[in-house]
């Protein structure tokens, strides 16, 4: 096993705290050119058929960036296994099991499921981590998962 | 406007298409307002000279602004807590300046459980007609 491969899996990570907010609802959905009244207030969600304030599709993302240290894409630069700006996103999945709504506390464990590499089109090698997040419920069951594959470049020695 | 659910899924057939989305033009200010929104300060979206050392041009758009703009397409169609599942991979890097159209397509209805489900091609292009990423996903009712 590559040494990457190994240090990435191994990578001890404890479970985050999501907490839904109100106005990182808002700001998100701003910032996705989305005006629907349904993430601007509790009242007007209630107003569009919602049992409360929901969040956008890709919402759950927030907790990559949330708390350090608690989800593996940002252990992986933390921790120098992956090289901070040669990674890009390559890839990323959200299962919903139920909706989410406004004031809900989530615990999120996250797991490096898988490292690999391939050839780079224009040579060096392209470094693959696969990041897994399960979203817990107050009531302990999975509300929700998320699977995130970032790309790291490593370019090929230069002759 | 965005409601719990949108689309008659009784109606849906394979082959239907989501009505286009297009965006304005996306500039450095959309980046950094997404950078805030999300978290994600990677220097690659604002830092032009960060991006420059790195071998790119100029700031290049976080490909989870465009996941995110293609998502909320979707669940102002089909209904926000229909979309069961949203998956994307990332194929061109959005430049600042670039108008981005999100399109979507059935390709397949039906039942698991009892309840009703489509699955969903996706797909965001620029305005030269790339494609910025790819997508897939399943939409239907919660039980």
């Amino acid at each position: 096993m590559s040494d990457y491969k190994e240090a990435a899996l191994n990578l001890s990570l404890k479970p985050g705290m999501f907490p839904v907010e109100i106005a990182k609802i808002r700001e998100f959905a701003t910032a996705l050119m989305d005006d629907s009244p349904a993430y601007r207030s509790t009242e007007k969600a209630r107003a569009a058929g919602f049992k409360d304030m929901p969040v956008p599709v890709t919402f759950l993302v927030c907790n990559i960036y949330a708390e350090p240290g608690e989800n593996g894409m940002m252990a992986l630069l933390d921790s120098g296994i992956a090289k901070r700006g040669m990674l890009l996103h390559g890839e990323q999945e959200f299962n919903y099991l139920r909706p989410i709504y406004v004031g809900e506390k989530f615990t999120v464990k996250n797991k490096v499921v898988d490292a690999y590499e391939k050839e780079g089109s224009r040579g060096g090698k392209m470094v693959f981590f696969v990041n897994e997040s399960e979203f817990i419920g107050e009531d302990g069951k999975t509300a929700a998962t998320s699977r995130a594959i970032i790309i790291e470049r490593r370019p090929a020695p230069k002759a | 406007m965005t409601t719990p659910h949108s689309i008659d899924m009784s109606k849906l057939k394979a082959g239907d298409e989501m009505p286009a989305f297009t965006t304005p033009a996306l500039g450095r200010t959309n980046f950094v307002r997404y950078a805030g929104a999300s978290g994600d300060f990677n220097p690659l979206h604002h830092d032009d000279e960060f991006a420059k050392a790195r071998g790119m041009n100029n700031v290049i758009g976080h490909g989870m602004l465009t996941a995110g703009l293609l998502g909320q397409a979707i669940a102002r169609w089909a209904g926000l807590i229909m979309v069961r599942k949203y998956a994307v991979r990332f194929s061109s890097q959005v430049q600042p300046g670039d108008t981005l159209t999100c399109g979507a397509k059935v390709t397949k209805v039906y039942a698991d459980g009892g309840l009703p489900r489509a699955d969903l091609e996706c797909w965001v292009k620029n305005q030269k007609g790339d494609t910025m990423l790819t997508g897939t996903g399943t939409i239907g009712p919660h039980a």
